[in-house]
Formats: C-alpha cells, sequence, structure tokens
C-alpha cells in the first residue's frame, strides 16, 4: 500500500496510530519500509514485515527531520480591502459593501492574534494613493505584527511610501502581469523577502487565469504558465485568491491548489478566498503544503475568529502561533 | 522611566521599533551622531538587510564610535536583527567588509538543507533561561550570527539558529520582538528594564 501524504499533521496521526497500535498490542503492524523523505512529498510504502525496532527507528528520525523542515508555523491573515476609506467586501470580487474603519478591525484582528494583515486597495490604481497611506499610517501605530500591503503599485517611489508608513512588505498583482522587469527591480533595491506577489485566479472553461486589477482584466496567461515563469525569480511570498470562491465561504479553492502544488513552488504560499467554517482551514492544511491561510468574509461578519481558527488547528496539531 | 534611544540607519522600516519603544518608555531618533544625549540609558540599533549597505551607514553616520563608547560605558545596548548580526566581525554576505567586532564570531548564511531560506515566518525560540516562555517569534532574515562564546546564544531555533544572544550588557535578537504579537512586546520591555 502507497500513501503519498503531503502533511506533517496527517504523518503524525498516522505514527500516533501506530504508536498506539503498538502499545495496545491489539494489532500485529506491517512494517513501514521506506520512507522517501523530499521537501514537498512524504511517499510511505507498507510491506508485510514484523519488525518493531526498525519501524520505532523511522519514525524517531522522520519526526526528527520533519520538525526541522517544519518549523516554520502556518500563519493565519485576515485580508482588509479598502476602497477610499472604508473596509468593504464583495462576492467574486463585485457587488461591493461597506463594512467599516480598516484601522478599528486592523486593531480587532491584531487582538484575536492575527499572525500577519495584509491590506488591498482595490481603488488605488484609479484614485489618490493617499487615503491608503493614512490607513496604513494608523494602523501600524498599533499593529505589532507584519503588515503588507498591495493595490495599484506600480512603481519604486509607491514602495517607499508605504515603507514610510510603516508596510512590511509590498503585494503586487497587476503591474507584475504587464511588466516583469518590476519584480527584479523590487528585488534588488528591496531584497526578494521584501516582494509578496498575488495571483488572482479566475476559472474560464477548463482553464485558471491570471486576473488583474481586482478582477476587472484578464491577462490571458494561465496560473500554471504564470507560477512557471515567477519560478525564474526569487520571490518572498506567493498569494493564491479565488476569485470564484471569494465571500462564498463554501471552503478554499482545492482544484486550484492542486495546480499551484504540480509547479513545485519553493516560496512561501498564501491560500486565499472560500474560507468559511473551521473544518475549511483544517482540511486545506491536511491536503496541501501552505504556509498561510486568509481570509475576510467570515471575520468581518464576526461569524469565526482567528481564535476559533487557531484552537481548530491547534487540536489538530498543525503547527500555529499559540494564542 | 529610561531614554531609549534609536538609531536610525534610514535604509529601512523603523516606524514599528520606534512606536513599540514609545510604548515601553520615553524614546527618541538618532539620524546622526549629533542627535545623540548623554542622558541616553538604552540604545537600539535595529535594521534588515545587507551586511555591506549597514556597515557603510554606520560608518557615514559616524556611529561606530557612538556604539563602541555606549557599550563601555556599561549601559544597556540592544541590536535587532541585522542590527545583531553588525556586532559581530565580518559576514558571509560581505567577505570584505569589516563588522563593529563587539563579539566574537561570524554572520553565516543559514543552512538551507535544515530551513527555508530566508527565514520569513514565525519559528519556536527556546530560551536558556527558564523564566521566558518558549514561543513563536517573527523571522525575516537569511544570515545568521554564529558566535565563538557558544554561551552568549540565550535563545535557538531547534538548537540551530541562535535567536536571543547576550553578552554582558549587550543583547541582540535575531527575531524582531517588535513584530512579534504581545508576547514580543512584553520580552522587548523585559530586556529593557531588567
Amino acid at each position: 500500500m502507497i500513501y503519498n501524504l503531503i502533511n506533517l499533521n496527517l504523518v503524525l496521526k498516522k505514527f500516533q496510530i501506530i504508536i498506539n497500535e503498538k502499545k495496545n498490542k491489539r494489532l500485529q503492524i506491517d512494517l513501514i519500509v521506506m520512507i522517501f523523505y523530499n521537501f514537498n512529498k512524504i511517499y510511505f510504502i507498507d510491506i508485510n514485515q514484523k519488525n518493531i525496532d526498525l519501524l520505532n527507528y523511522f519514525i524517531v528520525t522522520t519526526l526528527h527531520q520533519l520538525k526541522k523542515m517544519y518549523s516554520e508555523k502556518i500563519r493565519i491573515i485576515p485580508k482588509l480591502e479598502i476602497k477610499n476609506e472604508f473596509l468593504i467586501k464583495g462576492i467574486r470580487y463585485e457587488g461591493l459593501r461597506k463594512i467599516g474603519d480598516p484601522v478599528e478591525f486592523a486593531n480587532k484582528y491584531f487582538d484575536q492574534g492575527a499572525d500577519q494583515i495584509n491590506i488591498i486597495d482595490i481603488v488605488a490604481s484609479l484614485y489618490s494613493r493617499d487615503n491608503l497611506y493614512q490607513i496604513v499610517n494608523k494602523i501600524t501605530e498599533k499593529v505589532y505584527i507584519p503588515v503588507c500591503v498591495g493595490g495599484g503599485i506600480k512603481t519604486v517611489e509607491n514602495i517607499k511610501s508605504l515603507l514610510k508608513c510603516g508596510a512590511d512588505r509590498v503585494i503586487v498583482n497587476s503591474e507584475a502581469l504587464r511588466n516583469s522587469k518590476f519584480i527584479k527591480e523590487i528585488c534588488q533595491i528591496f531584497g526578494s523577502q521584501f516582494l509578496t506577489i498575488s495571483i488572482e485566479a479566475k476559472k474560464i472553461g477548463n482553464e485558471y487565469f491570471c486576473m488583474m486589477d481586482h478582477g476587472r482584466e484578464n491577462s490571458d496567461k494561465t496560473v500554471s504558465n504564470w507560477l512557471k515563469e515567477l519560478k525564474k525569480y526569487d520571490i518572498g511570498e506567493i498569494i493564491i485568491n479565488s476569485i470564484d470562491n471569494d465571500g462564498i465561504e463554501n471552503g478554499f479553492d482545492l482544484d486550484l491548489l492542486g495546480i499551484v502544488e504540480k509547479e513545485n513552488i519553493k516560496c512561501p504560499k498564501v491560500i486565499s478566498g472560500g474560507g468559511g467554517n473551521l473544518d475549511h482551514f483544517s482540511e486545506t492544511i491536511n491536503k496541501f503544503k501552505v504556509e498561510g491561510l486568509s481570509l475576510a468574509t467570515s471575520l468581518h461578519f464576526n461569524k469565526i475568529t482567528i481564535k476559533d481558527i487557531k484552537k481548530h488547528l491547534i487540536s489538530k496539531n498543525v503547527n500555529v502561533n499559540s494564542l | 522611566m529610561k531614554k531609549i534611544g534609536i538609531l536610525n540607519l534610514g535604509i529601512n522600516n523603523i516606524k514599528s521599533i520606534t512606536n513599540a519603544c514609545k510604548l515601553i518608555s520615553q524614546t527618541y531618533l538618532i539620524n546622526s551622531y549629533k542627535d545623540y544625549d548623554k542622558l541616553t540609558e538604552i540604545l537600539v540599533l535595529p535594521g534588515n538587510g545587507n551586511f555591506a549597505t549597514g556597515m557603510k551607514i554606520i560608518e557615514e553616520l559616524g556611529f561606530r564610535d557612538l556604539i563602541s563608547e555606549f557599550i563601555n560605558s556599561k549601559k544597556k545596548f540592544i541590536g535587532i536583527c541585522l542590527g545583531l548580526q553588525l556586532l559581530m566581525e565580518k559576514s558571509d554576505e560581505a567577505k570584505n567588509v569589516k563588522g563593529l567586532s563587539l563579539i566574537k564570531g561570524t554572520v553565516k548564511k543559514i543552512d538551507s538543507k535544515k530551513f527555508k531560506v530566508p527565514l520569513l515566518g514565525w519559528y519556536d525560540v527556546k530560551f536558556k533561561n527558564e523564566n521566558i516562555n518558549s514561543r513563536g517569534f517573527f523571522f525575516n532574515n537569511g544570515f545568521m550570527v554564529d558566535p565563538v562564546e557558544k554561551e552568549f546564544i540565550q535563545g535557538e531555533i531547534e538548537n540551530i539558529i541562535p535567536a536571543y544572544v547576550v553578552k554582558d550588557n549587550i543583547c541582540g535578537f535575531q527575531f524582531h520582538p517588535e513584530k512579534s504579537s504581545f508576547h514580543g512586546l512584553d520580552l522587548l520591555k523585559n530586556v529593557i528594564f531588567k
């Protein structure tokens, strides 16, 4: 039997079962003989041998190795979409509703134990950016976790202004798709860890396409082609937003994540769009290797809190920052 | 009240550390040697980025002597991220550049076989001092310090990456306490008032 396990959590569970069974001596255990281990995938091959010492050896060494490789914690990231001075939220990027003051919401999520806050100004490319600067300035006064900001960033000057407002990293989508030299420029001046690329994916026919300008325009690039291109650069992080699942709280887009997983991207990945109930979070973590989970609607409308999500993930043995 | 001075290298975001220190005590920014106030009781060197750029700015702004004099006066000095790395003798990031050499040892690239490099995210730090809880802190660095005298290492990730370094009146954080939520602020406060 071959298990293809991608996640530490599942592996730990599997080990736990084996260990319990051994203790109770209820079952004879078929030995796991080989563990092919690379950064993304863990394969177990069971064959019928009965050697407990060898099994123990594998458990100890693999756990040791895993612990080292996976010591980065899964981040829970509230996403604040901003239009003018308001926090807004839509469904599939349309039908935008005013929710309230973004600064208040950022403070609330910081209190709840968020690991990072992402701010996206959805009209900054169309109108003046001053609103965004003011909001970021106010948020970073009281929020002592990383704050990442995006929306209409086109120039190094834009980035410098955001830095002055206290932003820790920038999130770029449209301009990177239009002009990939901009990616290089940012990495050279600010360092690769400074840049997060946002992908806004929409399913058209059987393909996922990268959308630009908050979903208003199609770049005609498929997600897999864009990811292949991005591999050439040293990027700090990639956020994968599903436009189709945005605001409908029916779970993260796992088909989209499957496509991303195939490209074997090295930098941290954050999934966004669709997280509604607690099981969506643990399911996604169990199936795919992502470093961050981002959400908006269910937090803004007080349906769940970051504390709830973290408690749930801790109960599932996921490595998150404790409360 | 203790007066905290923050050395501004002008290359990165120092708003968070400034605000964090303001929450804790009286705080002012030092943009060049002449801004320095002799009543300063705590000197903080924050920073993120390239070792060579950091050293170049320190020399230009006349901070080298300021830092050495301050440390000799036995008052508390705090280095954060690049600010800790600059205290070492040299770095693999810029082999021809001499560091401040206040702690014996070098700065090395983090082993990419064991960690995702650069470290960017939250990692558990285990402290040797039992009074400090081991928790997740926010890291953002591709290099780590490697002091010759290992007893200076007071906190680590997985016994591999030094995260908290203490030598007499010098304290260094490899992570960002000012970006590590409430427990990060608490730790910073404890170090300042200890």
